[in-house]
């Protein structure tokens, strides 16, 4: 007999989805995150001050820097923009590097704690903190399920059109499945952008053999031809004193590039010999490109010179993908857009899971271990993500400041609060675990704020007093999900208590019917 | 961009007027119906235009894409909240009545 088209998708749909549901909403949720990553980092880091472009800022950062990174090959100078306030300057021999973050208010060193903020997030959607054992093929692999489980499910939901803009109210299965529709049709654009721009990005990592094939040094060599770069510089050129005055340089950016604080950093090539050269790079929010404009001037006479060479169209495609899966380009407003669609596409995944659950139940008297083990594994991977999303910003403010290798302990307590609400879910009954869980998530986040407050309340007020609206902002969210999912754990206790009422008079029923 | 960003509502309220369903969701009786079958083709109209005044974005074409396609998504999400809000509506108004009717 010929198999069903139709029925064939449904399948495809639910076992794609359910095989790496869970791998696939850690990628998602973390992944939406790092969207806010410099606003994360903002929260995590406290201790920076409110800054704002300025050319001074330039100056003072090259008068540092012939202090401390006297006879240095390079020199970075990182300037804060309206996302990002850290103002550091880097310097570099070799593999040799020093850095300094800097207060804007008085030139001094601004001593920040060791974090990796909300970077953190954006390297775990697709290492998954196993970037040596093959967390980027699994974050890959991942992205491929997520691409099968979009199209089969255009296929499975015959009713697509029909029931376009539908959420029923009343039984939670229909809401959930209504939800589900809908959220999939919203995401499909979004879905698609993500999983394909991701795997484009690592394109020759999953599929190597064409670049092993034509370049001897692989995918080294492959990156080396095709992505433009400068001639090397002879490093012992004659000796000059590095370049002090920028204003022939700041009249030929502004010629160039259009708008105000279009710098983003400035790298000086190097400073101490007459061959040295400053490449200026543009802010990204003018291209859709991961690759902004840069400009390169001479250090010796300021004089604009040749540059990078153009990108090859493959070079370019992979560039604007890579732009595109990352959202560099996005003002607050889109920003904020394409986080709410990774946060769907992040309910997508979990309604899915809760849906092939809910559906199987229903069917069976008794529930086998492999029910209950997606059960728990819901708990644990929904909820449990958000606790250990949690407990991560906690440890961000709990742990010393002064604790050696700060910055992985943090990582550490976001990784075995997850395996603790593992244990924990299987520990509890179900709808149990869920409302205690997600009664946590909602307290957690509501007393983060005040735990703010009372570790270092200068923290909070500085960020009043100066208006700092990245680490505002994330404080008010912390509250806003809070409440949110303070909500959810009222909702699902009074269900709980209804489905426990229901067990009792079964049970009662039953012992009568004896 | 908010004409546009606008008219991309009001045409996708206009595409899911032209839908049935949606129809009995706000007025609540089905003889309505052929009033709104030539919704579809004006909400067609109005995404288009809505689709043309890309170009006058203050954001270079490709990013302005983005951001059409990006409030496309929402604007399908605030529709289909604002029919929830109807039907949830519409439910308890049955309910109420269904009550006062059993009272008396």
């Amino acid at each position: 007999m010929k198999p069903d088209f139709r029925k064939c998708m449904i399948w495809l749909h639910t076992y794609s989805g359910l095989f790496l549901g869970w791998l696939l909403f850690a990628i998602f949720l973390t992944g939406t995150l790092s969207y806010f990553n410099h606003e994360i980092s903002q929260w995590m880091k406290p201790e920076l001050v409110q800054n704002k472009y300025d050319n001074n800022l330039i100056e003072e950062s090259l008068r540092l820097l012939k202090l401390h990174g006297a006879g240095e090959q390079g020199w970075r100078i990182n300037l804060p923009s309206k996302r990002d306030q850290l103002w550091s300057v880097q310097w570099n021999t070799g593999q040799d590097r020093g850095k300094l973050v800097l207060n804007p208010n008085d030139i001094s060193e601004l001593t920040v704690r060791e974090t990796r903020g909300g970077d953190f997030f954006r390297t775990f959607h697709y290492t998954l903190q196993l970037r040596e054992y093959g967390g980027r093929y699994l974050a890959g692999i991942a992205a491929m399920f997520m691409l099968v489980a979009t199209f089969s499910g255009i296929f499975t939901h015959r009713r697509f059109f029909k029931d376009f803009f539908t959420v029923r109210k009343g039984q939670l299965k229909k809401t959930l499945s209504d939800a589900h529709a809908l959220i999939g049709i919203v995401t499909i654009p979004f879905c698609i952008m993500i999983c394909t721009s991701g795997i484009l990005i690592y394109t020759t990592m999953f599929i190597p053999w064409g670049v092993d094939h034509f370049y001897e040094g692989g995918q080294r060599e492959h990156f080396r031809q095709i992505i433009p770069s400068l001639a090397k510089l002879d490093k012992n050129s004659d000796l000059q004193e590095p370049l002090e005055d920028f204003a022939l340089i700041y009249q030929t950016i502004n010629e160039n590039w259009e708008g105000d604080d279009q710098i983003d950093f400035i790298t000086y090539q190097n400073p101490y010999r007459t061959n040295g050269r400053i490449i200026v790079q543009r802010v990204k929010n003018s291209t859709i490109s991961s690759q902004a404009d840069r400009l390169v001037f001479s250090a010796s006479t300021s004089k604009l010179l040749e540059g990078y060479p153009q990108q090859s169209n493959a070079s370019l495609t992979r560039r604007v993908f890579y732009g595109l899966h990352e959202a560099h380009f996005a003002d607050t407003g889109l920003r904020l857009m394409l986080f709410l669609l990774g946060a769907l596409a992040s309910a997508l995944i979990a309604t899915g899971s809760i849906i092939w659950l809910n559906k199987r139940l229903e069917k069976i008297l008794k529930p086998h271990v492999g029910h209950k083990l997606v059960e728990r594994l819901n708990i644990a991977g929904i909820a449990g993500l958000f606790i250990a999303i949690i407990a991560y910003f906690y440890a961000n403010r709990i742990l010393p400041i002064e604790l050696e290798d700060r910055a992985s302990i943090e990582v550490s307590v976001f990784l075995w609060s997850w395996l603790g609400c593992l244990i924990y879910s299987f520990s509890r009954p179900a709808l149990e675990a869920w409302f205690e869980l997600i009664l946590l998530i909602a307290l957690g986040c509501l007393f983060l704020p005040v735990l703010d407050l009372m570790i270092n309340a200068d923290f909070l007020l500085n960020a009043l007093e100066n208006t700092r609206l990245p680490y505002l902002s994330f404080s008010f969210s912390q509250v806003v999900f809070g409440l949110l999912a303070l909500k959810v754990s009222f909702w699902l206790r009074a269900k709980s208590r209804k489905s426990n009422k229901v067990q009792l008079k079964r049970k009662i029923r039953q012992q009568h019917g004896r | 961009m908010v004409v546009s960003i606008l008219l991309q509502l009001i045409g996708l309220f206009c595409f899911s007027l032209s839908m049935d369903k949606h129809i009995k969701a706000i007025f609540g009786k089905t003889k309505a119906l052929n009033r709104f079958r030539y919704i579809k083709s004006f909400a067609w109209i109005l995404l288009l235009a809505s689709g043309g005044l890309v170009g006058t974005y203050p954001y270079v074409l490709s990013i302005s894409i983005v951001v059409w396609l990006a409030a496309l998504s929402m604007n399908i999400v605030l529709i289909a909240i604002f029919y929830h809000i109807k039907a949830v509506k519409r439910e308890t108004v049955t309910r109420l009545s269904l009550d006062k009717k059993q009272l008396t």
